[in-house]
């Protein structure tokens, strides 16, 4: 508020590059939209895996590939075979079983008295707590038992082992979002160091500096990628760095260009003229001056660098199991993809609209520093 | 002309020197060797393999030989694919990733050119809003997403095509695998040439060809001339990198390219074959970026070299 009440009363208030990007930022419908989503999708990712009731890498041996849906597991009609199953590794027989209320009314008979230590297998079992013995009879041939039914949901189903795919894919984003983050901070300050070096040295040091970009270029990228991962075995934090470390050279490129059409401003020579060392000039009046291009292309960077962890984690040279990512929940969901499209489908959702989402926002930035578009 | 050529083949042979030292070096830092096996062979069977490669000589000595091999245009032999050498891998796969990422690059210019083109002159209408829909899509959606959506579609829903297999070069079996190729690529082109081509429209000798009244067609094949150099730039890249082969295509789709040498390179550390990969690729872009210099500077008279 103080802002427009200084503008009202000093007279000509000049607008900055800033304020205006950030209205035009503002009247962009498409990367408001983006950033709203980009916000949902981080808290997400953040929230989600302690809200939904499942731990990441729990599995549930009896609810293995459930399809997706509201309702809640276990249905009614699986139970009696679901009880079945346990009274036979009792060595027992079920004469009736009875809903009554949230339990389960369970008659057990068999021709020897049942060890009730087996009752742990109603325990064990992912559809039902712990079994409670009403009454014991004949001996303990005839067991009357109280067993209370766990329920679980599964919004998106389970994979493979059994494990909730929502908490995984949540879980998975926290890995990939947390990625395309770090890995492309790895990348801004490597190439905005090298880059502003480079430009603001010029002569003989640019020229070897570049080429050393331009050979680093030659290099296939898959090769590199790699490499690193080769090197460093496949750990989480290494993985950021590697990944930067890989897509620094276009940032690199970038903040020379700039560097140079910037280093022969008029306020970077005052501020030489009076005395200021490189250093200084670089991080004081150079850097700041580049952050325009230079958050485009940070915004089009994450999205690349999320495509590229979940290509390495694709080829299983990313993140290992029980932790999981975008790329290993694809991967997983591919192979599994003529049975249950959703492994597939779910994760492949979540992935394309945080990237969709990181590019409109990057085109709408791009569109408001631009200055001609005042 | 041929002089400027030749002077970009003389940068470009040094750049070529040191992308193979460097990674000659790199791939030997790497820990592991090619036959370190889950169980490791008895001390003298390694110490003879090491002597039948090589191997046992020093690190210094084994580079050069390769580089003396290399200048021959001798590869070696792999490393891991026993009975074959580099040259007899890349004599198979070679032609085929280069087919089908050919393929795809041509499929890609002939669609994408003419989208990016309409939407620069439907700007902000919904002809332009769709395409930019389509690419962004097209960029955000990774290959191993659309591969096997592709598959399920075509090959197992409609039974159209075959899910996979290369069956000799049928077109049949290499129209996925294209079209998952070329799907990016489209969006990519479509969107550099909607961005240039909007930015030429604005040119005064355009205004000019629109105050004489020509029709819109002509007009747009005068801009598309001017905006087509940003795409071209693109496509030095793009080229070396289609024409290489895809790991992801190649894998889903199990197709014999050279794409996969690379992970089964690197992950078995094939030093060969690694370095082969790595040879045949950098000659591949350094190749099309001196085609993409040429072609610009006869696109482009400003650019032209006196």
């Amino acid at each position: 508020m103080s802002a427009v009440a200084s503008a009202r009363t000093a007279p000509p208030a000049g607008r900055s590059l800033w304020q205006d990007a950030a209205r035009r930022l503002r009247a962009n419908r498409a990367a408001m939209a983006s950033l709203a989503v980009l916000v949902a999708m981080a808290l997400a990712c953040l929230v989600g895996p302690w809200l939904t009731g499942h731990p990441h890498d729990r599995a549930y041996r009896d609810y293995v590939r459930v399809p997706a849906s509201l309702e809640a597991h276990p249905r009614a009609e699986a139970l009696p075979e679901a009880v079945r199953r346990i009274a036979a590794r009792m060595r027992a027989s079920v004469v009736e079983t009875g809903q009554s209320g949230e339990d389960l009314r369970v008659v057990l008979t068999a021709a020897r008295p049942i060890d009730q230590r087996l009752l742990a297998y109603f325990e064990r079992s992912d559809l039902f707590g712990p079994a409670r013995l009403v009454a014991s009879e004949e001996d303990g041939r005839r067991l009357v038992l109280s067993v209370p039914i766990e329920r679980q949901r599964f919004l998106l189903g389970t994979d493979g082992n059994g494990r909730d795919l929502l908490t995984r894919t949540l879980m998975a984003g926290r890995v990939s979002l947390a990625i395309g983050l770090l890995a492309t901070g790895v990348a801004l300050v490597i190439g905005v160091t090298y880059g502003a070096v480079a430009g603001y040295a010029g002569g003989r040091i640019d020229m070897v500096m570049m080429r050393v970009v331009d050979v680093l270029y030659a290099l296939p990228f898959i090769f590199l990628a790699i490499l690193l991962v080769v090197f460093f075995g496949r750990n989480l934090v290494l993985m950021f760095i590697a990944v930067g470390a890989i897509e620094w050279l276009d940032m690199a490129r970038i903040v020379r260009g700039q560097t140079l059409s910037i280093r022969r401003r008029d306020y970077v020579l005052a501020a030489e003229a009076l005395g200021v060392p490189p250093g200084g000039v670089l991080r004081r009046h150079i850097v700041p001056n580049l952050l325009g291009p230079l958050i485009v292309y940070v915004t089009l960077l994450v999205p690349k660098v999320i495509l590229l962890e979940s290509f390495l984690s694709f080829l299983g040279l990313g993140v290992q199991e029980p932790m999981t990512s975008w790329g290993v929940l694809i991967a997983d969901g591919a192979r599994a993809i003529q049975g249950e499209p959703g492994l597939l489908a779910f994760p492949a959702a979540f992935l394309v609209t945080t990237l969709f989402a990181l590019n409109f926002l990057g085109d709408g930035l791009r569109d408001a520093l631009d200055p001609r578009e005042r | 002309m041929p002089s400027y050529i030749l002077r970009r083949l003389a940068t470009a042979l040094p750049t070529l020197f040191v992308v193979v030292t460097l990674s000659f070096f790199l791939m030997r830092l790497a820990p592991g060797g090619p036959f370190d096996l889950e169980q490791p062979l008895e001390a003298k069977v390694m110490a003879n393999l090491r002597r039948i490669y090589r191997l046992d000589q020093p690190l210094l000595a084994q580079y050069l030989t390769y580089l003396g091999a290399l200048l021959r245009g001798d590869f070696g032999p792999s490393f891991y694919f026993r009975d074959f050498t580099i040259g007899e891998l890349f004599a198979h796969g070679l032609p085929v990733s280069m087919r089908l990422g050919a393929s795809a690059l041509l499929l890609a210019l002939a669609i994408g050119g003419p989208l990016g083109v309409l939407a620069a002159f439907r700007h902000n209408r919904l002809a332009d809003h769709a395409v930019m829909g389509f690419a962004t899509a097209g960029i955000t959606i990774p290959s191993f997403v659309v591969a096997p959506v592709l598959q399920l579609v075509f090959g197992l829903g409609l039974a159209w095509l075959p899910v996979g297999g290369w069956n000799g070069g049928a077109v049949r079996n290499t129209i996925l695998p294209i079209v998952t190729l070329a799907l990016p690529q489209i969006a990519v082109i479509a969107r550099m040439m909607r961005a240039a081509m909007i930015e030429t429209l604005c040119a005064d000798h355009i205004r000019t060809l629109r105050a004489q009244g020509l029709p819109a067609a002509t007009i747009a094949l005068h801009a598309a001339r001017g905006a087509a150099l940003p795409v071209l730039s693109y496509l030095g890249p793009a080229a070396a990198a289609l024409l290489t082969g895809s790991v992801v295509v190649e894998t889903i789709f199990g197709i014999p390219g050279i794409g996969r040498y690379f992970v089964e390179g690197a992950l078995n550390r094939d030093y060969t074959l690694v370095m082969g990969t790595v040879v045949v690729v950098a000659i591949f872009v350094l190749v099309f970026n001196l085609a993409v210099d040429i072609l610009y500077a006869l696109l482009d008279p400003r650019v032209r070299p006196e």
